[in-house]
């Protein structure tokens, strides 16, 4: 099944930025961050995004990829 | 959540309580433990110093005891006791679904899986009340055919009878409801 892929764990390793510095950045727990790094989360808030991409100076697309059916 | 809606939680899980406590003979034992039922009126005779020469009789009901049961009937009289029994395990085992639902409201977890299956639950049993009323008075009816009037061994499908299986079926609505509540729960609690 075609899916979006989270690539946080990607950009906080190119930021040399921890889960937990990231998490005291945007204000979000470190088990939400973990819900979204691992792929778990169902939604994700603009406003959530927005801070993301703020605090690790990317864009969306850095972070969320699409993946067809059987790309892995 | 304000507090009006847990008093309109446990006020509607007690209504359904009284429902199966009311069903289940307990507020009258009268309703198990006796049954009326309609006799022949050819074998009613009156007292010989009364003047009966303007009264006709149509119908009359009989009251049938325990007692009766016991006495003439054992094999029905141990039947009616083991089916009592089961109805009053299944009428218990709706309570402790009740009661496991109404902790979980307490607890602030309403919407999960368990309370869907057990409203489904409440609403099978629920359901099943008529049905068991039904059989149990044909039962009981069948037991006294030689002195009961013939054509008054019927079943009753008035909208009054429905009533408990109209509850059931807004039970099985309302699990559906939950578990729609339960799938929007997840979705936003995975929502960052």
């Amino acid at each position: 099944m075609d899916s979006i892929k989270v690539n946080l764990d990607l950009m906080l390793v190119k930021r040399e930025m921890s889960l937990t510095e990231l998490s005291e950045k945007v204000d979000i727990t470190i088990s939400n961050l973990s819900i979204l790094k691992t792929g778990k989360a169902k939604a994700i808030r603009f406003s959530t995004l927005r801070a993301i991409c703020k605090a690790l100076d990317c864009q969306p697309g850095d972070i969320l990829e699409y993946e067809a059916d059987g790309e892995k | 959540m304000s507090i009006s809606w847990y008093v309109a939680v446990i006020v509607s899980i007690l209504m359904i309580g009284i429902l199966i406590f009311r069903s289940a003979g307990f507020v009258s034992p009268d309703y198990f433990l006796f049954s009326s039922l309609p006799v022949d009126p050819d074998i009613v005779q009156f007292k010989p110093d009364i003047d009966t020469s303007n009264l006709e009789l149509n119908t009359v009901t009989a009251k049938a005891g325990m007692a009766e049961f016991m006495n003439n009937n054992p094999g029905h009289y141990t039947g009616i006791i083991i089916f009592l029994f089961i109805f009053l395990s299944a009428s218990l085992y709706g309570f402790y679904q009740l009661k496991a639902l109404l902790k979980s409201t307490v607890d602030n977890d309403v919407f999960n899986k368990l309370n869907v299956r057990r409203l489904k639950i409440i609403a099978f049993l629920v359901m099943l009340i008529d049905p068991i009323h039904w059989f149990v008075d044909l039962y009981i009816k069948s037991i006294f055919s030689d002195v009961a009037a013939a054509n008054t061994i019927s079943l009753s499908l008035g909208s009054l009878e429905l009533s408990y299986f109209m509850i059931g079926l807004l039970l099985f609505v309302l699990s559906t409801v939950f578990e729609k509540g339960y799938e929007m729960y997840q979705e936003l609690k995975l929502t960052v």
